[in-house]
């Protein structure tokens, strides 16, 4: 019996290193790649390896907003001072019960137009459509019924009249050249048919109120006080930045934030538009496109632009990261088994190999094995097969791997962005990254874990998260 | 099996210290980097200085010696820019005087990366003085160029044709990237030869000759060039070939666009019959078509945008009644026109209830004709 159970943790052993090592193997690559990328595009911007153009592709600007009084209005403000030629803003006010959409009548004077509105893809009724008379950018507010995000974005399709459309979250600020930079890759290639920009984390920012050159301009950069948001900080440049751009490298981001991706309107319409029944539509949205482009044997390219940033508020309590991460988790699940047709399907290329096993195993199931792991260990510790000293050792040593690589994708950022931080920040930013990857990664594990277990109960709940002004953010 | 494992560990550890110093040694690098830049430009306008006043500091040997190297280009080109408004013939008198000496270099460029033969051809766009036809052997250096080049050395090769002003270095580039297959957006192309420094109107001619051997971003950029050309002598060819040739559909509606600013009177029928290609399963052209018939208002044009309105495609219907407003209707006249055809009077309705667009709006109703 002994000997089975010693073969059985033999295995399980085996798995789990082999399992480690792909991960820290992923890490270093994603991370390597990034600095590769983020210093070459830093000396083709020395050396005017650019498309610098007073061009214009028109773009409509897309802001679902459902209960969003608070912010919403620091939110267009900032839409309708971006640097940018030709553009429009249509705010979808999804059955807010507050007064969103009071709010920007009442600013900007709007009025009520019986615009005509073409319903290229289903969505819940709009109830009224409104219009700003004096913006210097066409500003348009739908007022609908609450149909989700998905539904909201796909009224918001239906209302816009330029070809290329970006979506952003009601409670992110762009930044003030995002919309010139996003575009870029489009310039570059009429094959692509989105681009992701990258998220950073709003607090980390105070914007110039009153200064020169619009309202929304960055003043300077400091790591929030709030540990949880600091935190996030890290893990957006880790996970999010250089995960991002390796996969980039072969066409194969399975998602594009919904807090900044731009789209080619015409082929998200003739892929079916935004997914109404799922909490993640943003991945739900790029799998589609990707399932799409690939069976109609379409040349198509989804490309990531870290220089064209977006900021947005992080949760900055536990209560609202939990509901934030199993919303996360839930979409991941649901987008995942919706689009398993394309896990080791040479149709699908390295997105249906190396990018969706990445999904599946190291963010999908990441919780249940991590925690397997841990639960494994403890029985192993109680029939006295464990040898602690290497154990230690040996998760020591990964977090000091991770939180090496952490804080590289940290100061490679900070340099190439042009970012000033103090010293203080600096120290700050090393401890936040150790404590993250040794205690935080449990808690990240344990949210994801619950999300879901407690799948069938929470699939439809998208949960609210509390607001506060970008002024008061930080 | 433990100890590989950590082996490796320690391995993959080692590897991320070595990039994260790597990452550090650079951010500190890149600060003596800059100083020593910041001397370099220093050093170069000095030498300005000393050449504007007739008694350059470097002769021609050394010049060549410091240009080789890309950042001395780098610091010259920051050199150039800062005397810019100050001494405005510096770079013209600088380049005429040492034409042996760039030619030697673009020689040197052909042998670096894309990147840096990229950056040599922006420094000639910049500051090169226009030189036409003559200006071949230079010309022919940056064609050199196209050869295993990125997006970007191809923007700046092409910028660089524009400033020498060689028409036909300008038709090589563009035969030789469409037989290539390159893609190269029509914005940038069209943008790109306005900033030609020869003949505009004999060049947009020499290419239009040679449209067939142009693939159709090369095509659409040409023809949105001749869009900007104040006259209007491409109306006949434009008008010929929309009839009588098979095109790839952006060639089509950039060619229909174009009879939106230069109106001519033999325009309008073709326009019309393009317009009714709605009924034959031709609707996307319609669109176009119904926009640019805003410049053609008689009471033809005004009868066949009113039919336009109960068209089976919203954005005919739209544009349609866009052209109508622009075209000076009134309400009054319209209100009825839509019969019993619910799309068209909704369309109708917002489109004339709306105010004329504000100044800043003036340049989205210009684009919604063109999107």
């Amino acid at each position: 019996m002994s000997e089975v159970v010693f073969q059985i943790l033999r295995w399980v052993e085996a798995f789990f290193l082999f399992y480690l090592l792909l991960y820290a193997s992923y890490l270093f690559l994603s991370v390597a790649m990034g600095a590769w990328r983020l210093y070459h595009q830093d000396r083709m911007r020395a050396i005017k390896n650019e498309l610098k153009h007073d061009f214009y592709f028109p773009v409509s600007v897309l802001v679902p907003a459902h209960d969003e009084e608070v912010t919403i209005l620091d939110n267009v403000k900032s839409l309708l001072d971006l640097d940018y030629q030709l553009y429009e803003v249509i705010v979808i006010d999804d059955g807010s019960s507050d007064e969103t959409s009071q709010v920007l009548i009442d600013y900007f004077h709007m009025r009520e137009v019986s615009r005509p509105i073409r319903l290229s893809i289903p969505c819940k009724s709009i109830e009224a459509v409104y219009e700003a008379p004096d913006t210097r950018v066409r500003l348009t507010l739908l007022r609908k019924e609450n149909g989700g995000k998905g539904d909201a974005l796909n009224a918001g399709i239906n209302a816009s009249q330029y070809p290329y459309f970006v979506c952003i979250d009601a409670d992110s600020v762009l930044q003030w050249d995002s919309l010139e930079r996003i575009v870029q890759p489009l310039l570059e290639d009429d094959n692509v048919v989105a681009v992701g920009g990258l998220i950073r984390v709003a607090q980390c920012i105070k914007f110039n109120p009153d200064g020169e050159g619009g309202a929304h301009r960055e003043l300077s950069y400091h790591l929030p006080w709030n540990f949880l948001t600091s935190m996030q900080v890290m893990e957006y440049d880790r996970s999010f930045l250089a995960s991002r751009i390796l996969l980039d490298g072969f066409n194969g981001n399975l998602i594009i934030s919904g807090a900044f991706g731009l789209f080619k309107k015409s082929v998200v319409i003739a892929a079916g538009g935004y997914a109404t029944n799922v909490l993640g539509e943003d991945m739900e949205l790029v799998a589609k496109l990707h399932a799409y482009c690939r069976s109609n044997m379409e040349r198509y390219s989804i490309r990531y632009e870290p220089n064209a940033v977006c900021w947005s508020q992080a949760p900055s309590t536990l209560p609202d990261l939990f509901r934030q991460r199993r919303r996360w988790h839930i979409g991941l699940f649901q987008c995942i088994t919706q689009y398993r047709f394309m896990f080791l399907k040479s149709r699908f290329g390295m997105v249906g190999t190396i990018s969706y096993l990445y999904y599946l195993l190291y963010e999908l199931y990441s919780p249940i094995i991590e925690v397997a792991g841990l639960a494994v260990t403890v029985a192993a510790a109680l029939v006295g097969l464990l040898n602690a000293k290497f154990m230690f050792q040996f998760y020591l040593l990964f977090a000091i791997y991770s939180s090496i690589l952490t804080i590289t994708a940290f100061f490679q950022r900070i340099y190439t962005q042009n970012i000033h931080i103090s010293r203080q920040d600096v120290l700050r930013a090393c401890i936040i990254c150790l404590i993250e990857n040794i205690f935080f990664r449990f808690v990240f594990d344990f949210i994801r874990l619950s999300a879901l277990i407690g799948y069938q109960k929470n699939k439809g709940i998208w949960g609210t998260i509390k607001r506060v002004r970008h002024s008061e953010a930080r | 099996m433990r100890l590989p494992v950590r082996a490796v560990i320690y391995f993959y550890i080692f590897i991320c210290v070595v990039l994260l110093l790597f990452n550090l040694l650079y951010i500190f690098r890149s600060g003596s980097v800059k100083r020593r830049q910041k001397r370099r430009v220093h050093r170069w306008e000095t030498y300005l200085d000393s050449f504007l006043e007739g008694r350059p500091v470097w002769d021609s040997g050394e010049l060549l010696r410091r240009l080789k190297d890309t950042e001395e280009l780098i610091a010259f080109y920051a050199a150039m820019e800062s005397r810019k408004d100050t001494h405005p013939e510096a770079a013209a008198r600088f380049f005429q005087e040492n034409r042996p000496l760039v030619l030697e270099l673009a020689g040197v460029y052909q042998k670096k990366d894309a990147m840096e033969q990229a950056f040599f051809a922006y420094v000639i766009a910049s500051f090169y003085p226009s030189v036409g036809d003559k200006g071949g052997p230079l010309a022919e250096q940056l064609l050199s160029y196209l050869e295993g080049s990125t997006v970007y050395s191809r923007e700046n090769v092409l910028n660089a044709l524009y400033a020498l002003g060689s028409a036909q270095s300008v038709e090589h580039s563009f035969v030789l990237m469409s037989q290539r297959g390159w893609y190269h957006d029509p914005r940038l192309l069209s943008d790109g030869l306005t900033r030609f420094q020869g003949d505009q109107d004999a060049l947009a001619h020499r290419l239009w000759k040679n449209r067939r051997q142009l693939s159709e971003c090369f095509q659409v950029g040409l023809i949105r060039f001749a869009d900007t050309l104040s006259d209007d002598s491409f109306a006949e060819y434009f008008l010929k070939t929309l009839e009588t040739e098979q095109l790839p559909a952006e060639t089509r509606f950039a060619l229909v666009r174009y009879f939106r600013r230069h109106a001519v009177p033999h325009a309008k029928p073709v326009l019309l019959r393009l317009l009714r290609g709605d009924a034959e399963g031709k609707r996307d052209i319609s669109i176009a078509a119904a926009a640019s018939l805003a410049s053609y208002p008689d009471s033809e044009t005004r009868q066949a945008l009113k039919d336009a309105l109960h068209s089976q495609n919203w954005y005919v219907r739209q544009n349609a009644a866009r052209s109508l407003k622009a075209m000076g209707v009134t309400w009054e006249e319209v209100q009825n026109s839509s019969g019993k055809d619910r799309y068209a009077a909704d369309m109708l309705k917002y489109i004339f209830e709306v105010p004329s667009a504000a100044a800043g709006q003036k340049k989205e109703r210009e684009a919604l004709a063109a999107v």
